[in-house]
């Protein structure tokens, strides 16, 4: 025989909640900042990664090492008619911008990171189309998310970036050399990573 | 406390109905086709091995667990409980790990490692609440005892 106390919805309900607890302080830490260090079964570590960032697809998983590295390279920008094209010392060579924003991947896991690069709005107004949103292209041969559409609201703000250099150094292949973007309150995948074009949308 | 319990439910079911607005509101039918297979896939997983093994290990407990307070078998009880729950969350892991992760900062952590230390750490607050618990009944008893004289 059992005694009431040996199962009683008072002890359940205990039980219930410590494991609960338990299993929020072994996870939590991908995306929680503070509870980092217990996070033991959390399939990203806060940190690990080029950079500081953990890396979901690699440069050469993303088939754009040739086209990353090329000399050639030169991020488009068109809109209104024009055909604009940056090089990375061009870009370099505009005004930069700092932010730090996180990278939030719908797998569960974000860390927060220093950006610095080009504002977007800066070059879509270079096209003389302000306040427009952007059709955005890497140079991935294939992904579902190799051509995006950012709206106007996202282009608009001012640390949404053409990013060229992550925790002070210049971005990494896997990070998406030689530009990317980073933009404020989007999931992960849409934080394109080895740009090749932006379209201003009419 | 009628009033309390009265305010939590309230509380708990709006809480769950502006969840479910939510969902049907803002995911398409095939994101909600998925979600409900994950769910259904959370359901199996609880019924098909976390409750049949808690319950094979209190029936085992029941059996030879006679000398141990009942609180303490409450205790063990617990213990094995979160130690089942955290042990499902590191298998997927510790199986994707030998399968090989996707680049360097992909399960980077040594989950395995990880698993036995929390079973360890389970291990000793198990044991040492247990004690705790047989003691203070000893000494319930023992002084029960003396009052009957």
């Amino acid at each position: 025989m059992t005694s009431d106390a040996d199962r009683s919805r008072r002890t359940f309900l205990t039980g219930v909640g410590i494991a609960a607890l338990a299993v929020t302080a072994v996870t939590a830490g991908q995306t929680i900042a503070p509870l980092a260090p217990l996070a033991a079964f959390a399939p990203r570590r806060a940190g690990a990664g080029e950079q500081g960032v953990p890396i979901n697809r690699t440069a050469a998983e993303a088939g754009v090492l040739d086209l990353a590295t090329a000399s050639t390279w030169a991020l488009v920008v068109r809109g209104g008619g024009s055909t604009l094209a940056f090089t990375r010392d061009q870009l370099l060579g505009r005004s930069q911008t700092a932010a730090t924003l996180p990278i939030a991947c719908v797998e569960g896991w974000s860390t927060v990171a220093d950006w610095r690069g080009v504002r977007l709005l800066e070059l879509v107004a270079a096209t003389g189309q302000p306040n427009r949103g952007v059709r955005i292209t890497s140079l991935q041969p294939n992904g579902n998310y190799r051509v995006t559409e950012m709206g106007p609201e996202f282009v608009a703000d001012p640390t949404t970036l053409v990013a060229l250099e992550l925790n002070g150094e210049a971005l990494s292949m896997d990070h998406g050399y030689p530009a990317r973007i980073i933009a404020p309150g989007r999931p992960g995948v849409l934080q394109t990573k080895w740009l090749a074009q932006i379209d201003v949308l009419s | 406390m009628r009033a309390a319990r009265i305010v939590l439910v309230v509380l708990g079911a709006a809480a769950a109905i502006f969840g479910i607005v939510l969902v049907l509101a803002t995911q398409r039918f095939d994101q909600l086709l998925s979600l409900a297979a994950w769910l259904a896939a959370a359901i199996v997983v609880h019924d098909g091995i976390v409750a049949p093994a808690t319950t094979l290990t209190t029936r085992g407990l029941d059996r030879v667990g006679g000398r141990l307070t009942a609180r303490a078998r409450t205790v063990i009880r617990m213990a094995w409980g979160v130690g089942a729950c955290l042990t499902l969350l590191a298998v997927p892991l510790v199986v994707a790990q030998a399968r090989g992760a996707r680049n360097d900062s992909v399960l980077a952590g040594d989950y395995a490692r990880d698993l036995a230390l929390l079973w360890g750490a389970i291990a000793v607050v198990t044991v040492l609440a247990a004690a705790i618990s047989l003691g203070r009944s000893r000494r319930t008893s023992a002084r029960a005892a003396s009052t009957d004289r």
